[in-house]
């Protein structure tokens, strides 16, 4: 790997292949960080398989009231594991000093921003995916309406991750870290959760798509808005 | 009385919260012109020794 | 005023000397009129609004000019704060930090009343301390963003660090504001069962014809908290100013 990118690197500094490789190249470093412990992922699904289970005996959910209870208890399980996986997001970082290494290396401060994102995301979509078929079963909800209800969890992870990356970055480095990353991220993202709960129980209340379409719109603008506000504004983050 | 207590609260829970500010304010001016005083004698001891 | 006699001496920047006159007590001075000016008008001046029968609520309307002031200035004040954010991450202007800071902290602070005045309001009108109402969940979710954004400061040691981060945080604050707004009306619109007492009236129960009056008294409100809020700015940005020379002065002489 590392005799590969020394001579690619005169070549592919320009253009968008450059820039996507160099993307790829940090969401791969990631990914190969996370495959040796797999702590991240582990802690993530364990953690909402519990909120799941918490929440069961919380609300004591029987058949009357789990249709309405089931999407916000998926919603919070996701929130809350997704928050646990992004706090750790930058603390490896800056613990080891790899965001120093990565400010030095010679690559756009938004690449790292997008690289770090995607990775997020992934971790998280994929942790909650795994998570929604024993949601499904625990909550005795339809099973055809999972890959509906995947491609909403992946639509509010970007939700999620895209500015939860940045904010992340910010926590790292303040004296308080991962306990003020909710207070930050919460109230931003509280438009991206109520459309991901609208549209996960008008999935499971099988509702026609029309009387839910602005939910879907609301949240793609807010993974639009905010994915474009966070990588133009990163480089204000981390610029030391 | 009672059909006016809930008046008198919010526009005295106005009142309040504006003054808690203002005072915050006018403490904060106290305690930096202590320090401009502090400042002032640090200043005046160094200059006298030489 | 003893403090005021300090500002005076370090701010020699700013036009007091020129007039002889300081801009600050002027505005201190104006603002405290119109300020008691729009109590009295607010309180006495204004008639009662002709639709509301029960007097605990004919009273509690009387709320309403304040409370659209505090959110009034509210507003302005982090829409202020939006705008200095975005200038100091273009020009990088210690200035421009200053007026963010400035700017959230006296609009968190009226937000407090608004919120709290809201649900006083509440209470006689609708009977219930709290609902869902959407006005009152966003300047909720307002209050908390930017507190929020205070914590996020308190928690970095670095200024400059603590500029950057504040700026790119009320930034995006700002742009949540919007979609939190659109996203919780639909919210209530499309699911008016959620909130217990009074379903789809909620909306309009507790509302009143605006006479001339009433609109002259609101109009003189926004006016006064206008002014109040720039006083307010004016002395806290000193203030912050004030703040800033003292600590570079301080790890001059104390950490050499």
């Amino acid at each position: 790997m590392a005799t590969d990118s020394i001579p690619t690197a005169s070549t592919a500094t320009r253009g968008f292949g450059g820039y996507a490789r160099k993307v790829a190249a940090i969401i791969g470093k990631d990914i190969t960080t996370e495959l040796r412990t797999k702590e991240m992922i582990s802690a993530m699904f364990v953690f909402s398989l519990l909120i799941i289970f918490i929440f069961n005996f919380a609300f004591d959910l029987r058949a009357e009231n789990v249709q309405t209870l089931a999407p916000g208890v998926l919603w919070v399980a996701i929130a809350f594991a997704g928050m646990l996986g992004l706090s750790r997001s930058f603390i490896l970082e800056r613990d080891r000093g790899v965001l120093d290494g990565l400010l030095l290396a010679p690559v756009d401060r938004s690449a790292i921003y997008l690289g770090k994102m995607i990775g997020n995301v992934l971790f998280i979509s994929l942790v909650e995916i795994v998570i929604l078929p024993f949601f499904i079963i625990l909550f005795n909800q339809p099973s055809g309406t999972l890959p509906l209800l995947a491609g909403v969890v992946f639509l509010g992870s970007l939700a999620f991750a895209s500015v939860g990356t940045l904010f992340s970055a910010m926590a790292v480095h303040t004296r308080a870290r991962e306990v003020l990353l909710p207070i930050m991220l919460f109230p931003v993202i509280i438009p991206a959760m109520l459309a991901a709960v609208r549209l996960t129980s008008a999935i499971l209340d099988n509702v026609p798509f029309d009387e839910v379409s602005q939910w879907l719109a609301l949240l793609v603008a807010f993974d639009v808005i905010f994915i474009a506000a966070s990588f133009m504004l990163f480089e204000f983050v981390v610029e030391e | 009385m009672g059909d006016t207590v809930y008046l008198a609260a919010a526009y005295g829970v106005f009142w309040l919260v504006s003054f808690i500010f203002i005072y915050s304010l006018v403490g904060r001016q106290r305690s930096l012109q202590k320090d401009v005083e502090l400042l002032e004698q640090l200043a005046q001891d160094e200059a006298r020794p030489e | 005023m003893a403090s005021k006699a300090v500002l005076s001496q370090q701010e020699k920047s700013t036009a007091s000397a020129a007039s002889g006159l300081s801009w600050g007590a002027v505005l201190t001075v104006t603002s405290g009129i119109l300020m008691l000016a729009a109590l009295y008008m607010a309180l006495i001046w204004a008639p009662d609004a002709t639709n509301l029968t029960a007097p605990a609520e004919r009273y509690a309307q009387r709320i309403f000019y304040f409370h659209v002031g505090s959110a009034w200035l509210g507003f302005l004040a982090f829409i202020v704060a939006a705008v200095a954010s975005i200038l100091y991450l273009v020009t990088r202007r210690d200035k421009w930090d200053i007026w963010a800071l400035s700017s959230v902290e006296i609009g968190l602070a009226f937000f407090t009343t608004v919120i709290i005045s809201g649900s006083i309001w509440a209470k006689p009108t609708w009977n219930v301390w709290w609902t869902w109402d959407p006005r009152l969940t966003i300047s909720t979710i307002c209050w908390l963003l930017y507190v929020g954004y205070l914590m996020l400061r308190g928690a970095i040691d670095n200024p400059d660090r603590q500029a950057r981060f504040g700026a790119v945080y009320a930034l995006l604050a700002g742009f949540s504001v919007p979609l939190n707004w659109m996203a919780i009306r639909w919210w209530r619109t499309i699911h008016p069962a959620v909130i217990a007492p009074g379903n789809n009236a909620d909306e309009s129960m507790g509302s009143f014809g605006m006479s001339a009056n009433i609109q002259t008294t609101l109009l003189f409100c926004v006016i006064a908290f206008t002014v109040f809020y720039i006083t307010l700015m004016y002395h806290r940005i000193n203030l912050e100013q004030l703040q800033r020379r003292v600590d570079t002065l301080k790890q001059r002489l104390l950490y050499r």
